[in-house]
């Protein structure tokens, strides 16, 4: 019997989604370790503003921002794929899920 | 500047801000903003109306007919994670705590991906091949175990259910705000005094009837357009919802620039502002309210004024440590500030002071004024502590008590004391002119009651800059290691990107869109959506911190900026925006609990047959009651509400995120496997947070808890994926079918 071979969107799906929390990994590491060597525990003589914000926020917090937004772009109109997601079994949802069937 | 009008006076009078309104003559704008506002939403909820009798009813009403497009699906998701939370609490921890939220909130700058980009296109995909419409249905099609449907409808429903009731409350407070002032309300209210009697049976603390009125308001407006409409009518109003609290945001945040001349100035005067740590020894008992306790601090020849910050209790003979600010604003040399020459007290009043006083004599030739005082506790005022003024007398004049006064206790706590005191007026006195010379036509008024001054010692004090608003980890009253220490941090950054993935009203809406380019197309949307609001956020409330200074109350920093800085119109606009916030949460909440019930436990555990017709009365009835009990619920909510919101959050997530995530994509995960991680997740998060409630790993005044310095979120959620993993692996595989039902593809490639 030959084996099925995995259905593509799964497959997909599953990259797009570990793609997804390595993202987040990479901000959340970027993020919180520069604001923590930068902003936290300084006096306020020391922090340098750029337009008026804390040094630390701009670049701890509001250019990786913009910077996610960049990455953002290129994760969903590069790398995610369009796929066919399918049709509802109509029998299904009108009379009670797959346990109708 | 034009703007800085209504804030200084604000301030000057210390009037409300619906008093405000009444002086400008503009009340009425929040009210006809509303009022349009609510218009359209009804408008909307009976075109979803219209279009739910053309179409498959369960399919429509819960899940728009899995239709939603690149628009709707983005403000639907960005409107019901925006909760009331976004503009109330969050507003009130960046006035609070200042610049530390911008790492507090940074995570949302991944949250579109990380919560659409985890589940999305798989838990569309997986509903459409088993007919799921709700989250619980999901698991029971994926696994075939109607137990574990049920489980997870009886789980959702209960965190859900919690979670409305402070979004309730939050609702009918922000009616409440807006509208009690106008003509009408107080009225009303008092037509519903007895709901709060009612009440006050079961409860010490029974609400206020304008409250009631304000809750019977939204919760009518928010059940009866979610009832009627359904979940098509859930999805258009949010994307009225979310362009009203984006433009909102937009416009607040121009408005407050040019309030406070740009964030150069706040941030540079912010850098020269210091406090003052002072250590209390009290001779009595004390309860004082915010600004009330005034310190004076000596550097050679130049004084400044303290106050303290916030509330202050405190038993006699002991001692407190308190946070003091400089009142006079920014200090010019800083650094020679932080060495006094001395602290005093110099003014303490005491909330709970209220002195009555009954003229008896007064001679304007001598100035000599005689009273009988009379009040409720024990107090001792040395000489000049008391001040007392008259209403309607032309010259006004001033009296302070020549000799000491004491109200000493004789028995009873309920008896009320009096004594005989002696004044002399300020100079302006001797031109008046009583009628008949007769004292008891005089008015008084007690205007200062200092009562504490000389019960109160400073034992030491230490002065440093207020950095914590301008650098981590921020200012904790109670909290040694400040508001933002690493642990809360990273628990932050988990708690709002991967947390927010296991929300089962998220997804319910990754099920339901159409396509998957409509589906990237909306995540993009969501991250420009949130960098448009969450760093606008961020700097209009670190700038409102220097607008207005000294609010009692920080959760009202959104309705008070926006009065301070934006004209009429525009401020009915901008305040409608937390309301749209409370109400795109508030109507999602009650459809995933009635679509709970509807369809996971009556149309699949107990009557699988029951007609179209059956299933559309009894959706309408869910909804409207479930609407009814947390409403009932709201009329006297539990403390802790906001605490109960993070709770909610978390639970959900620890509950459902880890099981959803391998059901998805594990081949070998089981329906034990499933059962184990969604038990261990919940039980983790929600007994964390009992042991919270009883003391263990929390502050004072916090129930919160914080075990190893994280949130119970992360324990919850290690918890369900390693029970998921580990009950899966020691449980049977899965059958064959299951596998190749959602894993494989349809046909064998040639």
């Amino acid at each position: 019997m030959t084996e099925l071979p995995d259905d593509p969107l799964y497959r997909n799906s599953l990259r797009e989604s570990l793609v997804a929390i390595g993202a987040w990994a990479v901000c959340g590491v970027y993020a919180i370790t520069y604001c923590f060597l930068d902003g936290y525990g300084r006096d306020p003589a020391e922090i340098t503003t750029v337009f008026g914000v804390p040094r630390w926020v701009v670049f701890g917090v509001f250019l990786p921002w913009l910077a996610a937004n960049v990455f953002s772009a290129w994760y969903c109109f590069r790398f995610i794929r369009d796929e066919d997601l399918g049709e509802p079994p109509e029998a299904a949802s009108a009379e009670g899920g797959s346990d109708a069937r | 500047m034009r703007a800085e009008w209504p804030a200084s006076r604000l301030l000057e009078t210390g009037s409300s801000a619906p008093a405000l309104f009444a002086d400008a003559g503009f009340r009425a704008a929040p009210a006809i903003a509303f009022l349009l506002y609510t218009a359209a939403v009804f408008v909307v909820a009976i075109f979803s109306h219209r279009l739910l009798r053309k179409r498959s009813f369960l399919q429509e009403y819960f899940l728009g007919s899995r239709g939603l497009g690149v628009w709707a699906l983005a403000m639907t998701y960005a409107a019901t994670s925006a909760s009331g939370g976004s503009f109330t609490g969050f507003p009130a921890l960046i006035y609070e705590h200042g610049w530390i939220l911008a790492l507090w909130i940074a995570s949302y700058m991944i949250v579109p991906v990380c919560c659409m980009g985890i589940l999305g296109k798989r838990i569309n995909q997986v509903a459409r091949k088993s007919g799921a419409i709700t989250v619980p249905d999901v698991f029971r099609d994926r696994f075939r175990s109607p137990a574990l449907g049920i489980l997870a409808s009886l789980l959702l429903a209960f965190f859900m259910a919690f979670n409305l009731v402070a979004q309730f409350k939050a609702g009918a407070i922000i009616i409440e705000r807006l509208f009690r002032d106008l003509p009408g309300y107080a009225s009303a209210a008092r037509l519903i005094e007895w709901i709060p009697q009612t009440f006050s049976v079961f409860s010490s603390s029974p609400p206020e009837a304008s409250y009631c009125l304000g809750l019977l308001v939204f919760a009518g407006a928010v059940i009866a357009y979610t009832a009627y409409g359904g979940f098509r009518a859930v999805v258009w109003t949010d994307v009225l919802q979310g362009i009203v609290m984006l433009v909102g945001v937009l416009l607040l945040l121009v408005f407050t620039l040019r309030a406070v001349g740009g964030l150069d100035v706040i941030t540079d005067l912010e850098k020269s502002r210091l406090r003052a740590t002072v250590t209390l020894v009290a001779g009595a008992d004390f309860d004082v309210l915010h600004d009330d306790l005034v310190l004076r601090a000596r550097f050679g020849d130049r004084t400044w004024e303290l106050r303290n910050e916030r509330k202050i209790s405190l038993a006699r003979n002991t001692s407190t440590t308190v946070v003091f600010l400089f009142a006079d604003g920014p200090v010019p040399d800083p650094d020679a500030a932080r060495a006094p020459d001395s602290i005093d007290v110099v003014q303490a009043r005491d909330s709970r002071d209220r002195i009555r006083v009954e003229p008896l004599a007064f001679d304007p030739r001598t100035r000599r004024f005689s009273a009988r005082l009379t009040c409720d506790r024990d107090l001792s005022l040395p000489p000049g502590r008391l001040r007392v003024s008259f209403d309607g007398v032309d010259p006004a004049f001033t009296l302070t008590n020549e000799n000491g006064i004491s109200f000493a206790r004789s028995g009873a706590e309920e008896e009320v004391l009096t004594a005989e005191a002696s004044f002399i007026a300020t100079p302006d006195a001797s031109a008046v002119a009583l009628p008949g010379n007769d004292a008891r036509s005089l008015v008084p008024q007690v205007e200062t009651v200092d009562a504490l001054t000389a019960n109160l010692r400073v034992d030491s004090s230490r002065i440093e800059p207020r950095h914590n608003l301008i650098s981590g980890p921020g200012l904790h009253p109670e909290q040694g290691d400040g508001f933002l220490p690493f642990g809360l941090a990273f628990s932050f950054f988990v708690m709002w990107a991967i947390s927010g993935a296991g929300q089962p009203t998220t997804m319910v809406r990754l099920m339901a869109f159409e396509s998957t380019k409509v589906y990237r197309r909306a995540m993009f949307s969501v991250c420009i959506y949130y960098t448009l609001i969450y760093i606008p956020l961020v700097v209009i409330f670190v700038a409102a911190r220097h607008l207005l200074p000294n609010l009692d109350r920080p959760d009202m920093a959104m309705a008070e900026t926006v009065l301070a800085v934006a004209p009429g119109v525009l401020a009915g606009v901008i305040l409608a925006a937390p309301f749209a916030a409370v109400m795109s949460t508030v109507d999602s909440f009650l459809l995933a609990i009635s679509s709970s019930v509807v369809r996971d436990v009556y149309q699949r555990s107990i009557n699988p047959r029951a007609s179209e017709q059956r299933i559309r009365r009894l959706s309408y009835a869910t909804t409207l009651l479930v609407g009814l009990i947390v409403m009932f619920g709201a009329f006297n909510p539990p403390r802790f509400l906001q605490t109960i919101i993070v709770l909610t959050t978390a639970g959900l997530a620890c509950t459902f995120l880890a099981p959803m995530f391998f059901t998805l994509y594990w081949k070998r995960m089981t329906s034990t496997g499933c059962m184990a991680g969604i038990v261990a997740g919940f039980s983790t998060c929600f007994g964390l947070y009992v042991l919270g409630w009883l003391g263990a790993f929390s502050l004072p005044d916090d129930v919160t808890p914080h075990p190893a310095g994280v949130l119970p979120v992360i324990w919850g959620l290690a918890a369900s994926i390693a029970a998921t993993i580990v009950g899966s692996l020691l449980s049977r595989p899965p059958p064959e079918d299951l596998v190749t039902l959602y894993f494989k593809r349809a046909e064998p490639r040639p």
